[in-house]
């Protein structure tokens, strides 16, 4: 038996999602390449969903409605696909987290790896210059300022970019450690990075964000410090124009106007 | 003489989405655009069948509620995603809701006994009684009539997998038959089924 005749026999069993995780995952590789495949899984999963009509109607707990009532009142849409999956749509879509990603997630991805790549090749002399200048800058920490406030503002600035139309999200490891979440909406020109784990630095450092351009060219985008509660929360500073890729890098206090050391983590942003 | 005989070839169509003209589809396409009002009305219209579908295989009525908002949080982010050239609406949603309950099971298969023998006797014993102890809708008692044509083993595994939300290999370990047997009985069976049913693609 061939290895396509021995996957197409899994129809039954994927329709019933009785396959386990990896075989689901070969079987719709399959399904994108065999037309028959598809058919007979479009009419077998209705086939599955008559079985499930066939169960008793049970109305949810009365307060379901309204908890998801205000909970869709805050939560984003995803963007459609821009290209149709050759699976058909009897497929469930992937679960609430992953249907929000555009760009896929896997930490650090491909894309990020190059964007981060990319950032390595700059030129040394470039680097150095960077590192002269940012000596002469010492700046003053910006601790606790507007408090409550700007909390506040921050977390409707951050809701806004989650809820616009256009709003993407990649997520990859930071080197060092910590896990981070970039979000962004091209359409406002803003973004913002939520950071899990992200380790406090010694003195005289300090973490700083970047938009960087097409060019190679960088723009700072603010300076921050580890939440001390273990997730981090910044938005970026400026506009983001897309096609940036956005990064993190370690500086000395107060920041720098151009990167001085390699990105902790870099996402690209298209 | 020759006598004019009604036909009795057309069954009633009772895939819900099917029957009346594109009621959830509709919904769904001003869900996919923001409409929070519509998917009120969505959820009333189709939240009995998520949850009933859910409970039926989960059991805890906690976490069949859990499960069944995880579901139509989905719904509302993928809305934009589905696409009614593909399937009907109602077709989109409970196989989602079926494997998120399968996920849930499988993510926390100790909240509930997986014991093999009172699985299958629960089971296979749940489906014996269905006529009975429910109100009798069409769709059961077509779906009740087309299990009956399938065979002991067919019946067996596709009523342990879709309704207990058991993998292959746990249904061949249930059945002491082995994992490819089941495979093709899984398979040859809901093509039974759907003839059965006459499910058109």
């Amino acid at each position: 038996m061939t290895d396509s005749e021995e996957l197409h026999l899994l129809a039954g069993a994927y329709v019933l999602d009785a396959l386990t995780a990896p075989e689901r995952e070969r079987f719709e590789e399959y399904l994108c390449t065999s037309e028959e495949a598809r058919a007979e899984v479009a009419s077998l999963s209705d086939t599955a969903v008559a079985i499930g009509l066939a169960t008793v109607p049970v109305a949810p707990p009365a307060g379901l409605r309204a908890r998801l009532m205000d909970q869709i009142a805050h939560t984003a849409q995803s963007a459609p696909l821009e290209t149709s999956r050759a699976v058909p749509n009897a497929e469930a879509p992937r679960g609430p987290d992953e249907s929000a990603r555009v760009t896929p997630s896997v930490s650090p991805s491909p894309a990020a790896a190059r964007a981060a790549a990319r950032w390595y090749t700059r030129p040394v002399a470039v680097l150095v210059a960077a590192a002269a200048a940012v000596v002469l800058f010492v700046g003053g920490t910006i601790v606790g300022l507007a408090g409550a406030r700007q909390v506040e503002q921050q977390a409707s600035d951050l809701t806004q970019i989650y809820a616009a139309p256009d709003s993407q999200q990649a997520k990859a490891g930071v080197s060092g450690g910590g896990k981070a979440t970039f979000v962004w909406s091209a359409e406002l020109g803003r973004s913002a990075v939520v950071i899990q784990q992200l380790p406090q630095l010694g003195q005289g450092k300090t973490y700083e964000l970047w938009y960087i351009d097409t060019q190679s060219k960088a723009t700072p985008a603010g300076i921050f410090d580890a939440a001390s509660s273990g997730t981090t929360v910044e938005l970026l500073d400026g506009t983001m124009t897309p096609g940036d890729t956005l990064g993190i890098t370690i500086e000395p206090a107060g920041g720098s106007e151009k990167p001085t050391t390699a990105p902790i983590v870099a996402v690209p942003s298209a | 003489m020759l006598r004019l005989v009604p036909s009795e070839t057309d069954r009633p169509e009772d895939f819900e989405s099917t029957g009346k003209p594109a009621t959830k589809e509709s919904l769904l396409a001003r869900v996919a655009e923001g409409d929070q009002e519509a998917f009120g009305e969505l959820y009333d219209q189709i939240s009995p069948r998520v949850f009933g579908l859910i409970r039926r295989l989960l059991v805890d009525h906690a976490q069949s509620e859990e499960v069944t908002q995880e579901v139509f949080l989905e719904i509302w982010q993928s809305a934009t995603r589905y696409q009614p050239s593909r399937g009907g609406a109602t077709t989109w949603i409970l196989t989602m809701a079926h494997r998120r309950a399968v996920d849930r099971i499988r993510s926390s298969q100790s909240g509930r006994d997986r014991d093999v023998k009172i699985g299958i006797r629960d089971y296979v014993a749940e489906y014996d009684n269905v006529a009975e102890t429910v109100e009798t809708t069409i769709e059961n008692e077509r779906v009740k009539e087309a299990l009956s044509q399938l065979t002991e083993l067919q019946r067996q595994a596709v009523t342990l997998a879709y309704y207990g939300g058991y993998s292959h290999s746990e249904v061949a370990a249930m059945l002491s038959v082995p994992i490819g047997t089941v495979k093709t009985r899984l398979r040859d069976g809901m093509i039974r089924l759907r003839d059965e049913l006459g499910v058109a693609s």
